[in-house]
């Protein structure tokens, strides 16, 4: 009979218990931070995480990838650059049939097309131009040109006549690496 | 009288009812908006219950470490509330696991959680010789699993939620209700 009496006693003193020992204040303030903290990663569970930085990834990756196919080949532990000696023909010789003479124009046609397809170019400045011509690239590589070459383009006016000693350039190669012309740079672009 | 009573009885009942929706509102709104005011409320509603529990069932250190560690739970595991239970009994049922696994870790719970031990009568807590904290001593001297029982009853939970929190069949939470109740009241004699 008495029991249904004695509950609420241990009901208050509980009630009453719990007043004296409250939770410490830190508690509150880290909860809080730590929800600051972490508010922008609730939006997206940690295997999305995950899955979204893998696939930065690999798209950074392709990017770097792409981007250095497209880049002329750069070669830093390379001091000097030796270009090999080439040379243009101005006119196929003449063939006595017309229909043979027509494929080799057209033969030389398609090669020159080819040929002569600026595939990157470079810029440099003209340092010597004595016998040899040595120029200076902006990663300080030395590229010389032979004596042979300088006077096969000059032959075909794919050197500037108003290039000296000092004056900054741009070099045009081909596909293969072969220079094809020589033109003044307006500025040194370096 | 009997009308008066049924009267106080679905007040009472409407009362508690509203809180709990007014703390699925708030832990929804904090869901949805991330709204800090939101789990602010929730914390200063709750916080002190889920200490003390924790507390009546440990240390202050360890109470004050498993509620801070429940609460950052709660945050990390929002997605995964479902409604269909009170915000606090899913609360309740976090730090009860939390407490359970870090006794288990620090090599307590076979010594403090043993269901035939008996009641210590020199276990006694540090604040115990303040007058206002002789219940709490009292509370502190009964066996674990009858104090979580008694302590989860206190907080207004019903029997099958505490039988959900502890992972106990209802009739072992009778049991152990039962037998809290009966110890209680024979040291509470004791000490009057």
């Amino acid at each position: 009979m008495n029991e249904p009496q004695k509950e609420p006693d241990f009901k208050r003193a509980y009630q009453s218990s719990k007043q004296d020992y409250p939770a410490p204040g830190r508690i509150k303030r880290a909860v809080i931070n730590s929800q600051r903290q972490q508010r922008w990663l609730r939006y997206l569970p940690a295997k999305e995480w995950l899955a979204l930085a893998a696939a930065v990834g690999c798209f950074l990756i392709l990017i770097t990838m792409t981007n250095q196919t497209h880049l002329p080949p750069q070669n830093n532990e390379t001091l000097a650059l030796e270009v090999e000696f080439h040379n243009y023909a101005d006119e196929p010789a003449p063939v006595a049939d017309h229909r043979q003479q027509l494929t080799v124009y057209q033969r030389e046609y398609t090669q020159n097309l080819n040929t002569l397809s600026a595939f990157y170019s470079r810029r440099a400045m003209l340092a010597q131009h004595a016998g040899s011509w040595q120029f200076i690239d902006c990663n300080q590589q030395i590229i010389t040109v032979s004596i042979d070459l300088i006077e096969d383009l000059r032959k075909h006016k794919r050197i500037d006549p108003g290039i000296f000693d000092g004056s900054f350039v741009e070099l045009a190669f081909d596909e293969n690496g072969r220079l094809m012309s020589v033109s003044p740079a307006r500025e040194n672009l370096c | 009288m009997g009308i008066a009573k049924m009267g106080f009885l679905r007040s009472f009942t409407k009362r508690k009812s509203m809180s709990e929706t007014c703390n699925e509102v708030l832990f929804r709104r904090y869901c949805n908006n991330g709204d800090n005011a939101a789990l602010s409320a929730l914390y200063d509603e709750h916080s002190n219950q889920l200490y003390y529990y924790l507390l009546v069932l440990s240390d202050p250190q360890t109470a004050a470490d498993i509620t801070q560690k429940s609460w950052l739970k709660v945050i990390e595991s929002a997605h995964l509330y479902q409604q269909k239970g009170r915000f606090q009994a899913w609360l309740f049922t976090i730090g009860h696991r939390m407490l359970i696994d870090e006794l288990r870790r620090t090599r307590r719970w076979d010594a403090e959680t043993n269901p035939t031990s008996l009641p210590n009568s020199n276990q006694v807590d540090e604040h115990s010789s303040q007058p206002s904290c002789n219940f709490h001593a009292l509370l502190k001297k009964l066996p674990f699993a009858q104090r979580e029982a008694f302590s989860l009853q206190q907080e207004d939970f019903s029997l099958q939620d505490i039988a959900e929190i502890t992972n106990t069949p209802v009739e072992t939470v009778k049991t152990r209700l039962r037998y809290a109740r009966n110890n209680m009241r024979k040291l509470w004699t004791q000490q009057s």
